[in-house]
């Protein structure tokens, strides 16, 4: 059997993702936890996560990253901290994990060989985010002129351009 | 003179093309717009509000999505050549072969393993795997689909994907197995002069019969010079009339066995599962099952000694296989049985027309006798002239109804009735055998070719 030929073996149960899901939820509460968050704002992300293991292909973890990134803002935690520096594998993770669960009905059973190339784009984008991190870390500090800031911003704009183009060009 | 087609603007088209990309082709998934509008919002908010920990969280959720949009092509699937009829016990190797298309990560192919039921559960796969191979193995009879590999090919992390597309079903028919019994005499047909069997009859056998005096119309070479020069020298010594003998030989004969199938119920050891239906083609271990492998394992043992088998289907009188010897005959045979099993419960009342049973033919009655009818049945057969064997098909030891104070009240009943049924078979002249693994049917079936039976009135 060689890498283009797979025999057929039983798997594990498709229902160990959502397993998965729901110990990055508790991850993700713990590290906020740690940051500060606390009261009706954990439970109310508390039971948002609970949903995206239940129902990881609904809206669940995209109202799950945006409660994760305003709790990050509301607590003031500086970007290098290592809560953030926590949370940015965990919320990476909880998306990708979301979105391979989300394709698979109930009883599925997956094959670990299955996850292998997700996991390796994994640890390169992270790869990529720490570099960025770091470089974000011994830039000087304090506030950017303006016209740099419009230019990123027209940068970001380029980058929803792009993807949309690469979206509806034909394939 | 006709003029240039008019065309649709450039959005109108292209929302039709994402409308049909909808359905078929690749197509974007939650996630992606998960990826772009959390990625996107988080880096232009950190930008905006001057916090770098949005910038770095929307980061990667931004380049997973951007290298999730590579996937095109359009994936195939094949799967190999399959027999359409197949051995009950056996199995085979089935190999599906994909082409996910270019920049495909993930396969949710749905596909049967040894040891499950039906066409499989969906297994997520890499798409680097383009041959997939596994086992397949048929411990059940019947008819039913056997494989139908629906499949989603998913692009880098599941941002696109593409289908789901129901993969075309592939049927299959498991034959019962063939287990030879131990076989008896069966009583030969009084007509006919070919067969296996000794007829009570004179004719042109090997076996012998007796010797009688010479008759006008026997054959020269029939004659036994050794006890008739005997008689002629007990005589006076010339062989005058009288005195010339001839050896009689029994004539040979076949025998027919029909097999009465009583399709109408299908029922297991358990009594609390009666009333529910059956989740494959039949109840393993449940006596349509043990029926169909008892018809198959006494068609087969008596086709094999040369004897005439057929089949009857009291459930469904359309079906049936004329009786009929060889090889052939037993492949009928189990077709249709499968074809019986198939069409289960066609009629509440047994039905056994009397041109369905061959004269001189034993019947052998294969039921659960939970009704009066068949016991009716059996026994107008009788008296017809057939000589008849019933085998009881209840699954030994019944078991009660767990969830009811009843159970065991119903059970005793239910024990009872049946032995009053087959104790009423037994006074008509009926034998009656449980199947068991059918060793006892064959000292059955050797009484029942000696015995008479009751004639008709």
């Amino acid at each position: 059997v060689n890498d283009e030929t797979l025999e057929l073996s039983a798997g594990i149960p498709g229902w160990t993702l959502r397993v998965w899901i729901g110990g990055l939820g508790l991850a993700i509460l713990g590290v906020l936890v740690n940051a500060g968050v606390g009261g009706a704002a954990l439970i109310l992300l508390g039971v948002v996560l609970l949903l995206c293991a239940a129902l990881p292909a609904s809206p669940g973890p995209a109202l799950a990253i945006v409660l994760v990134a305003m709790s990050v803002v509301a607590t003031g935690t500086g970007p290098f901290t290592p809560e953030v520096l926590a949370l940015l594998p965990l919320v990476h993770l909880l998306h990708v994990t979301c979105a391979i669960a989300g394709l698979l009905p109930g009883g599925a059973r997956v094959h670990l060989a299955a996850l292998k190339a997700p996991a390796l784009r994994f640890v390169g984008i992270q790869a990529v985010v720490f570099a960025l991190a770091g470089l974000m870390a011994v830039v000087p500090g304090g506030r950017s002129p303006a016209v740099l800031e419009f230019v990123a911003i027209v940068g970001v704009g380029g980058i929803a351009v792009l993807v949309l183009w690469l979206l509806m060009h034909d394939r | 003179m006709t003029g240039p087609v008019p065309r649709d603007p450039k959005a109108v088209r292209w929302i039709l093309a994402r409308r049909n990309q909808g359905i078929l082709g690749w197509r974007p998934t939650d996630a992606l717009y998960r990826g772009l509008v959390c990625g996107l919002g988080l880096i232009a908010c950190g930008l905006v509000l001057h916090q770098p920990a949005l910038l770095l969280l929307g980061a990667p959720l931004l380049i997973s999505a951007a290298l999730g949009t590579t996937a095109n092509g359009e994936p195939t699937l094949t799967v190999g050549a399959r027999p359409k009829t197949v051995e009950q016990g056996r199995g085979d190797r089935l190999v599906v072969t994909i082409d996910p298309g270019r920049g495909a990560d993930l396969v949710a192919l749905r596909l049967p393993r040894p040891g499950s039921t039906g066409v499989g559960r969906v297994h997520l796969l890499p798409a680097s795997a383009r041959t997939i191979r596994t086992n397949l193995r048929w411990d059940a009879w019947g008819e039913g689909v056997e494989l139908r590999p629906d499949h989603l090919v998913s692009g880098q992390d599941g941002m696109l994907v593409f289908g789901p597309v129901v993969g075309p079903e592939s049927r299959r028919l498991v034959l019962p197995p063939v287990t030879e019994v131990p076989v008896g005499p069966l009583p030969p047909r009084a007509a006919g002069l070919v067969g296996v069997h000794r007829s009570p009859r004179p004719g042109d056998g090997t076996e012998h019969r007796d010797i009688r005096p010479f008759q006008a119309g026997d054959r020269l070479r029939r004659v036994d010079w050794r006890v008739s020069l005997r008689a002629a020298a007990s005589a006076g010594g010339d062989l005058v009339p009288g005195t010339l003998h001839v050896r009689e030989r029994h004539a040979e004969a076949d025998a027919e066995l029909l097999l009465a199938l009583d399709t109408r119920v299908d029922v297991g050891a358990e009594l609390g599962e009666w009333s529910t239906e059956a989740t494959g083609f039949a109840r393993p271990g449940g006596s349509l099952d043990l029926g169909v492998r008892a018809a198959t394992a006494l068609a087969a043992s008596y086709l094999r000694q040369g004897d005439r088998v057929g089949l009857v289907d009291m459930g469904s009188p359309r079906l049936g296989v004329r009786p009929g010897s060889g090889r052939r005959q037993l492949d009928k045979i189990r077709y249709q049985l499968v074809t019986c099993g198939r069409n289960a419960g066609w009629t509440p009342r047994p039905v056994l027309r009397a041109v369905q049973v061959p004269p001189g033919a034993l019947v052998v009655l294969l039921s659960t006798f939970l009704d009066d009818a068949i016991v009716d049945l059996a026994v107008h057969t009788v008296r017809r002239g057939n000589r008849t064997v019933a085998v009881d098909l209840l699954p030994r030891p019944l078991l009660p109804q767990k969830d009811t104070p009843w159970g065991p009240v119903v059970l005793a009943m239910l024990e009872a009735e049946q032995r009053t049924r087959l104790q009423a078979l037994r006074e008509h002249g009926i034998p009656t055998v449980n199947w068991g693994d059918g060793a006892m049917l064959s000292s059955v079936l050797r009484r029942a070719s000696r015995y008479r039976g009751v004639r008709a009135r």
